[in-house]
């Protein structure tokens, strides 16, 4: 018979397993199902292969493939050869405001980075003017550039945290014996973040393979299949190819899943298991000296430039008159400083911020309910074992497009299309995985005498929890919370496929839930817009991402942690 | 002999927290040397400054004749066992120990033939290619020592070597450690909080308390010639009387408290020789002799005893105090035995 103990350490898992079997596992078996339905001439729907025959037809099939492979490949791996070094000097350099600024770009919403690179790879009106009159945007590169731009942040700080991690003792000892700079690197730090380098390598490869909002954002500025890969067919099947489409869309999403299974079992192996040991790294030759500073820091500002470029652009775009906006050559800083994109992107944009706002805040608060007691019970109480963890980080690597089709059978079904309610039961399913995971490895590091005392002091799981644990658990539980909110700010695929109109500003009846994502990601290029208004968007938007910088930059090495948290 | 090494007018502050403070500090060659003191008093800070880990506000460091204050840990000649061991996790027992030699580039047969001489002294043989994961407590401490000796360094510096074992594999690596020093011919820094550790080890014991040196010398200076208090309550240690509560005891008291260890009470039934009545507390038996707490005039005293003859818990015995064993201390300070006005008994 199971102990009280454990029943209700059970019960604090429930309510997160339900939400993601019925979120997370029911819509990947649905999209299985749906490969096998097609219309027949009469539209009349039959169940057979031809979705299978017909998916691999579809034109300009090569390229997309080889996008989605060049995205898959290049993306991790200019990730992580840039991001060990970047690691290397910002611990060499150790200065404490480095880090959060040099994280801006991994934690703001994906459609307003690419917003300001396709604003300022513009080769006539953006900076790109002043380098090369080249549109950037006719290569796949293009999109590699952004996504390296979004995710090395935090390839960095996986890396840069598991070198933070590595105990003072061993720093000593590698002293003591003559271990410094490159050597030490080679030697000592780069097979101690050995879990770290493996995860941020897996995060890469799933976030270069799934990519959809840069290329939402771009296409305005580009033909299509320069830079579509199968994440954005996929959707762009379903959106516009009916019932022909969702079939075909059901098709790719299937071949996604399995795929990104694959990376998934590799993810969650890497992320829960010790790592085998390593061969050594042997170079003969190594220069066994300290990195001069002035070194570090020439390269830290050269990564710093490439970080803040795109950044102060949109700020300056964002000051500019219209004449100024669209001269060219183009205008640097701006000769008037205007407010009046601010004024108008506030008035015309209120409606899609204030969705974000409510969507956003709801799901921050759904996830922490149901998150936190599950992220708990894990942790302290082994529930489920590794198999509930694992199923976490499963649905983290799956790309969040492959929910989408069922996701909008079960969101009709209970009445909520084009609600911030429909939004807010859908988000969790990206947002949660992550917020779990940060919440496990937070509570792991958490002293196991507490619940021990709570125990004996007569309170059972529950009174131990919400009495005792939660409330120390302040710090990990808000910076969580703002994460969740940042990513829910940032989402874009969900809002596009639940929602059709903007919010009717009518509180007591609310209806439309278009969000400030598709405000702005979805009007730049696609109706006569005005610059001014779409850039002072853009960075209003930025805000939650800057307070969330701001507040967890004391903490904010140890979001990330990685490795050797089991066992 | 030559002083191998030495501290000059070392002064260490971290902020406005001063962590050590020491005028002149020397050790001769193959001296096994132990820092003794309480946590807090400096100690490791001492070890560190003297490994080139920390560098000292002012002063300096002198190894071999050589004024090594301005060179890295790695130039100095020296090794370091560190507490907790930090072997490398992810390199074997053989790898560990060579890597100081592997950094040097030395050949590798060379270092092969080093690395080996190591592990059968440290009786280590057939452990090489293990991981450090997959030893004992006390074999780890071996690797940790043998990759802190591979070079053969002038002064090998342990921060509290044995602290992480049990008390058993304790006692034999303390042993074991004075043998391998004898043996191959290394002066030794040792710091540890441990009196009876310091006691047994050292050649030559200096204690620290609040980031000043309190006493050097032999162990048996220190234990039978304390300079203070502290010194000698922290080797040892000793029962206090104020000498308010004392009765005449025949000597002149111009004495804050009198001293004395515990094997120098005798207890006994018969309270009609002394002025001095105290009531049995609690009785410790271990093993081969007890340990009777007393209480004398609200103050708690300790006597060692081989037998009990007849004392039970609650009792009220007479105390004899052995007045040739006795210390006196006035401020903090013992009074040097000229001064004691002290009678030698009849």
């Amino acid at each position: 018979m199971k102990s009280p103990n454990k029943r209700q350490a059970t019960i604090l898992v429930l309510p997160a397993l339900i939400y993601l079997l019925i979120f997370g596992i029911y819509p990947m078996l649905q999209n299985f199902v749906l490969t096998f339905r097609s219309p027949d001439i009469n539209g009349s729907i039959i169940w057979g292969f031809s979705n299978y025959i017909n998916a691999f037809k579809i034109y300009g099939l090569t390229q997309i493939f080889y996008n989605t492979f060049l995205y898959t490949l290049a993306v991790p791996l200019i990730d992580i050869l840039l991001a060990i070094p970047l690691a290397t000097f910002l611990k060499r350099l150790n200065k404490p405001y480095l880090l959060p600024i040099v994280l801006l770009s991994s934690f703001i919403p994906l459609v307003t980075g690419a917003v300001m690179w396709v604003f300022m790879l513009n080769p006539t009106n953006g900076f790109m003017y002043y380098i090369a009159k080249v549109d950037l945007f006719t290569s796949p590169w293009s999109i590699v550039i952004i996504d390296i731009w979004t995710s090395l942040p935090l390839a960095t700080l996986i890396i840069y945290s598991g070198l933070r991690a590595i105990p003072p003792h061993i720093e000593e000892a590698a002293h003591m014996d003559g271990l410094i700079g490159m050597r030490k690197l080679l030697q000592v730090d780069l097979p101690y973040v050995k879990p770290s380098l493996l995860s941020a390598t897996v995060l890469m490869v799933i976030f270069g393979s799934f990519t959809f909002d840069p290329i939402y954002v771009a296409l305005s500025s580009s033909s299509p299949f320069a830079i579509m890969d199968i994440s954005y067919l996929a959707y762009n099947l379903y959106e516009t190819g009916g019932i022909i489409g969702q079939g075909q869309a059901a098709v790719l999403m299937t071949i996604m899943t399995v795929v990104s299974t694959a990376i998934a079992v590799l993810f969650v192996r890497l992320s829960l298991r010790e790592p085998a040991r390593s061969r050594k790294i042997r170079f003969k030759f190594m220069p066994n000296r300290e990195m001069p500073r002035k070194v570090a820091w020439f390269f830290v500002i050269i990564y710093l430039a490439f970080i803040l470029l795109p950044f102060s652009w949109l700020l300056l775009e964002s000051f500019k008159t219209l004449s100024e906006i669209i001269s060219i050559p183009p205008v640097i800083i701006p000769s008037v400083i205007t407010l009046a994109g601010y004024f108008r992107s506030i008035t015309v944009g209120q409606p899609y911020f204030i969705s974000s706002l409510i969507v956003s805040l709801g799901t921050s608060f759904l996830v922490f309910f149901i998150g936190a007691p599950a992220a708990y019970s894990i942790s302290r109480h082994r529930t489920g074992g590794l198999k509930f963890i694992s199923l976490i980080l499963f649905i983290y690597s799956l790309p969040t497009v492959i929910f989408m089709i069922p996701m909008i059978g079960i969101i009709k079904t209970v009445g909520l299309l084009n609600s911030w309610l429909g939004l807010i039961i859908s988000y969790p399913v990206f947002v949660m995985p992550i917020t779990i995971w940060m919440l496990y490895n937070f509570y792991s590091t958490f002293p196991k005498h507490l619940d021990e005392a709570a125990n004996m002091d007569g309170m059972s799981v529950y009174g131990s929890f919400y009495r005792v644990i939660l409330r120390l658990s302040g710090d990990g539980i808000s910076v969580t919370i703002l994460y969740a909110f940042i990513i829910a700010w940032g989402a874009l695929i969900f809002p596009l496929a639940f929602a059709y109109t903007p919010f009717n500003m009518n509180f007591l009846f609310p209806s439309g839930a278009q969000t400030i994502t598709i405000f702005i990601g979805g009007t730049i290029g696609h109706e006569a817009f005005n610059y001014g208004e779409l850039s002072a968007a853009s960075v209003i938007s930025l805000i939650p991402s800057i307070l969330l910088i701001y507040f967890a930059r004391k903490r904010i090495d140890k979001l990330w942690r990685v490795g050797g948290t089991v066992g | 002999m030559s002083s191998q090494f030495e501290m000059h007018n070392i002064r260490k502050t971290f902020g406005k927290f001063l962590a050590l403070s020491l005028e002149n500090l020397e050790f001769e060659q193959k001296t096994y040397a132990v820092i003794l003191g309480p946590s807090g008093s400096g100690k490791t800070t001492l070890l560190r400054i003297a490994a080139g880990l920390e560098s000292p506000d002012t002063g300096s460091v002198v190894i071999g004749g050589k004024d090594v204050t301005a060179l890295p840990s790695w130039k100095r000649s020296v090794g370091l066992v560190f507490q907790n061991y930090a072997l490398y996790p992810h390199l074997t027992v053989y790898e560990n120990i060579a890597m100081p030699m592997t950094v040097a580039r030395y050949t590798n047969d060379y270092i092969k033939t080093h690395v080996h001489e190591l592990l059968d002294v440290m009786e280590l043989e057939g452990q090489e290619n293990k991981y450090p994961k997959q030893l004992s407590g006390g074999q780890q401490q071996r690797v940790a020592l043998a990759r802190a000796l591979i070079k053969k360094p002038a002064i090998l510096l342990m921060d509290e070597p044995l602290s992480n074992l049990d008390a058993r594999v304790r006692i034999d690596l303390r042993d074991y450690l004075k043998e391998t020093q004898r043996k191959l011919g290394f002066t030794a820094i040792h710091v540890t909080h441990d009196q009876e550790e310091a006691m047994a080890l050292g050649d030559q014991i200096v204690i620290l308390n609040k980031a000043l040196v309190i006493q050097s010398g032999t162990p048996a200076e220190i234990y039978s010639k304390p300079k203070t208090l502290f010194a000698a309550s922290f080797l040892g240690g000793i029962n206090l009387i104020p000498s308010e509560l004392l009765p005449d005891l025949g000597i002149k008291k111009d004495f804050d408290a009198l001293g004395v260890r515990i094997q120098d009470i005798s207890l006994s039934m018969e309270k009609t020789n002394t002025d001095m009545i105290g009531k049995v507390i609690n009785i410790q038996y271990l093993g081969y002799q007890y340990i009777i707490t007393l209480d004398f005039a609200g103050t708690r005293l300790r006597v060692r005893t081989d037998n009990l003859s007849g004392i039970t818990e609650n009792s009220e015995v007479g105390i004899f105090i052995d007045m040739t064993k006795i210390m006196l201390f006035r401020d903090g300070n013992r009074i040097p035995i000229e001064e004691e006005g002290l009678e030698s008994p009849a």
